[in-house]
């Protein structure tokens, strides 16, 4: 089920003035784990009373390091469900969770949040950035909270407002920003702490068809470019030209032919 | 998680929200603080105001810092002269007094009742009481009067029906009015009214004074003796050292502090102390509602924020800490606003128009230790009552905050 090849296309929407800044981004290291996060058989049912709903049954996958993969399947059929056991942002009932090799289903809230913040990115749907902190403040508030020694916050903030093409707004507050410039101030904060893996849960729901397109070029980019993991969810069919894999979903199960 | 790091973002979080927050809130927030903290000065500031006035008026009109008694079982202090000399010439001592209580009755037309009235020297009584000074009519006496008495307003009457003790004064009576005065002897003698003072304090505006001139020529036998020796302190020692000063010169004499000699003020005192502590821990108790409430809508209002911020990684301690911060930010805001207010404001309109009690007018008794204590207390009350539901935010599991919109 794997659609799209990302690396062949042209890409627009996030340009030129990136590449300087991926270049700065860039941090060359040790090869990493190339299964950036496993999953086996998790399921996740959310109580209604005393109805049990299904957000996700008993799903096993694995996702390697510099995929793109996008999450599909109808309103309803688990889609970000998955996603939030994923990103650590909810529990799972059964099944464990690999990220990086280390499992991190039975961990506590404060090294999940930890985890959280120095290993994945999370954007929310409606962007979701605190309204008191201009663009610049709201990418590098995760940056200070890990505080990673030698790493001056600012300046890579400064530098991923650049990537994603909005170093002039850098100053402004949410409310003065348009949707789609929102949704990539809130990837560029997913990306402040060099993530392995970038969330991103219907990241172009709220916006026009324009500012869609831009964001998820913007993400395209950022997974060709700095070999980062994007995982995303979306309802869009026309989403899968995007991602390197695609699954669906159905009823909370990987549909077949996964 | 570093400290450091832990408080430089919630720092950095409460910070932004202070300056670009709602506006409205932060004012009224700190408004409301500012009047609590003002709330806990006064009431305390007016109660200490009046306890000072109380001592001050009790040490200036009716016992002085020392006060020297016969000792148990006679009846007067002999070689007073000498012993007042001694006595000034003691370390920590501003002035000495000695007085001799001469007389029991005073009586004007079918007026009369029982007060104290003291044969002075009214050079040194002038130097160790104000009475003297407190004149409501008339002049004070001159050393070499032989003729005329000093009568305390609640005495007097002076045809003022407002006067505490007007019924059981002698009415009408005026400077330059004919008293008849019982001495302790049973002779009576008719003195004329030099002047009447007005110290503003019951217990001392029932008092009557001759001289010592005249005394001596009336009751020979109490030349050169005293029923009570006065002694006000410079106030460089404390009292109990100028007594340990004072001890060595006479034996046959007891010593007595103002605070040993008026036991019922100080049931009042106690009294007072207590209605303050009282009215404080509501005042507290307000501050903490106040601020829980403060928190407890920003907080509900901002449920989704906090989860979004938790979810991308900001510890839950650095969210409680943000609100903290805010909180404390308020209360210093509200403690200084308010220390300003009272010093310029509350203090001098009160120093102008004196609260009246039965003791005499009193102004807010302002203490800088009271102030630092009631400023601190104000903002640890804050910064917990802004814990509790910053706590219970964050017990919130992050999808529950997240959607919870």
């Amino acid at each position: 089920m794997t659609s799209g090849q990302p690396a062949d296309r042209e890409i627009s929407g996030v340009n030129a003035p990136g590449a300087a800044a991926v270049a700065k981004l860039a941090t060359p290291g040790l090869p990493p784990a190339r299964k950036t996060i496993e999953v086996e058989g998790v399921s996740r049912i959310y109580h209604l009373g005393r109805v049990e709903v299904p957000g996700v049954v008993d799903v096993t996958l694995s996702i390697e390091r510099g995929e793109m993969v996008c999450i599909m399947g109808k309103s309803g059929s688990g889609k970000s469900t998955l996603l939030r056991q994923l990103s650590l942002i909810d529990r799972p009932d059964r099944g464990r969770i690999f990220i990086d090799d280390q499992e991190v289903t039975r961990l506590g809230e404060g090294p999940r949040s930890q985890l959280r913040l120095a290993k994945l990115g999370y954007v929310f749907q409606e962007y979701a950035l605190v309204p008191e902190l201009t663009a610049h403040e709201n990418v590098y508030l995760p940056g200070m909270m890990l505080g990673r020694h030698n790493v001056d916050y600012r300046r890579r903030a400064t530098e991923i407002l650049e990537l994603v093409g909005l170093t002039e707004r850098k100053r402004h507050r949410p409310r003065e920003l348009s949707g789609g410039e929102q949704q990539r101030v809130a990837i560029a904060r997913a990306l402040i702490n060099e993530p392995s893996v970038i969330f991103a849960d219907e990241p172009t729901a709220n916006l026009d068809s324009m500012s869609g397109r831009t964001v998820m070029e913007t993400l395209m980019d950022l997974n060709r470019r700095l070999d980062v993991t994007v995982v995303f969810v979306s309802h869009d069919a026309d989403d899968d030209r995007y991602a390197t894999r695609v699954l669906f979903l159905r009823d909370g199960r990987l549909a077949e032919g996964f | 998680m570093a400290p450091g790091r832990l408080l430089r973002v919630s720092g950095f979080l409460a910070g932004r929200s202070l300056i670009r927050g709602n506006r409205g809130v932060t004012a009224m927030t700190i408004a409301v603080l500012v009047l609590i903290y003002i709330d806990l000065l006064f009431v305390p500031s007016l109660i200490q105001g009046a306890v000072d006035k109380i001592n001050r008026q009790v040490t200036d009109t009716l016992t002085s810092s020392v006060q020297i008694m016969p000792a148990r079982g006679t009846h007067d202090i002999g070689n007073v002269s000498t012993y007042l000399s001694q006595i000034r010439a003691t370390r920590g001592v501003a002035a000495a007094t000695a007085t001799y209580r001469v007389g029991s009755e005073i009586s004007h037309a079918d007026e009369s009742n029982v007060w104290t009235v003291d044969a002075i020297d009214p050079s040194s009584y002038a130097q160790v009481f104000r009475t003297p000074f407190n004149l409501a009519e008339g002049s004070y006496l001159a050393p070499t009067d032989t003729t005329s008495i000093f009568l305390g307003i609640q005495i007097a009457g002076m045809g003022n029906r407002s006067l505490r003790s007007y019924a059981t004064s002698l009415k009408t009576v005026h400077t330059g009015d004919q008293v008849t005065v019982t001495l302790i002897n049973g002779q009576t003698e008719t003195q004329q009214v030099m002047g009447i003072f007005n110290d503003q304090f019951l217990l001392a505006d029932q008092k009557a004074y001759v001289t010592q001139q005249w005394a001596s020529q009336v009751l020979p036998a109490m030349r050169d003796r005293a029923t009570t020796v006065f002694v006000k302190s410079d106030g460089t020692v404390p009292v109990d050292r100028l007594i340990s000063e004072l001890e060595p010169l006479r034996g046959d004499v007891s010593y007595h502090t103002s605070a040993e000699l008026v036991g019922p003020i100080n049931d009042e005192v106690e009294t007072f102390n207590l209605i303050n502590n009282i009215l404080r821990a509501i005042t507290l108790f307000v501050a903490l509602i106040t601020v829980f409430i403060v928190t407890y809508v920003d907080l509900v209002n901002r449920r989704r924020q906090i989860g979004i911020e938790r979810a991308i990684g900001i510890s839950s301690t650095a969210v409680i800490l943000s609100y903290v911060y805010k909180a404390v930010v308020y209360a210093f805001v509200g403690v200084g606003l308010g220390a300003v207010l009272f010093l310029t404001v509350a203090g001098p309109f009160v120093e102008r128009h004196p609260f009246a009690f039965p003791f005499g007018p009193a102004a807010l008794g302002i203490r800088a230790s009271e102030m630092w204590l009631d400023a601190w207390i104000l903002v640890v009350v804050a910064a917990a009552s802004a814990c509790i539901p910053a706590w219970r935010s964050v017990r919130i599991r992050i999808l529950d905050a997240i959607w919870s919109t």
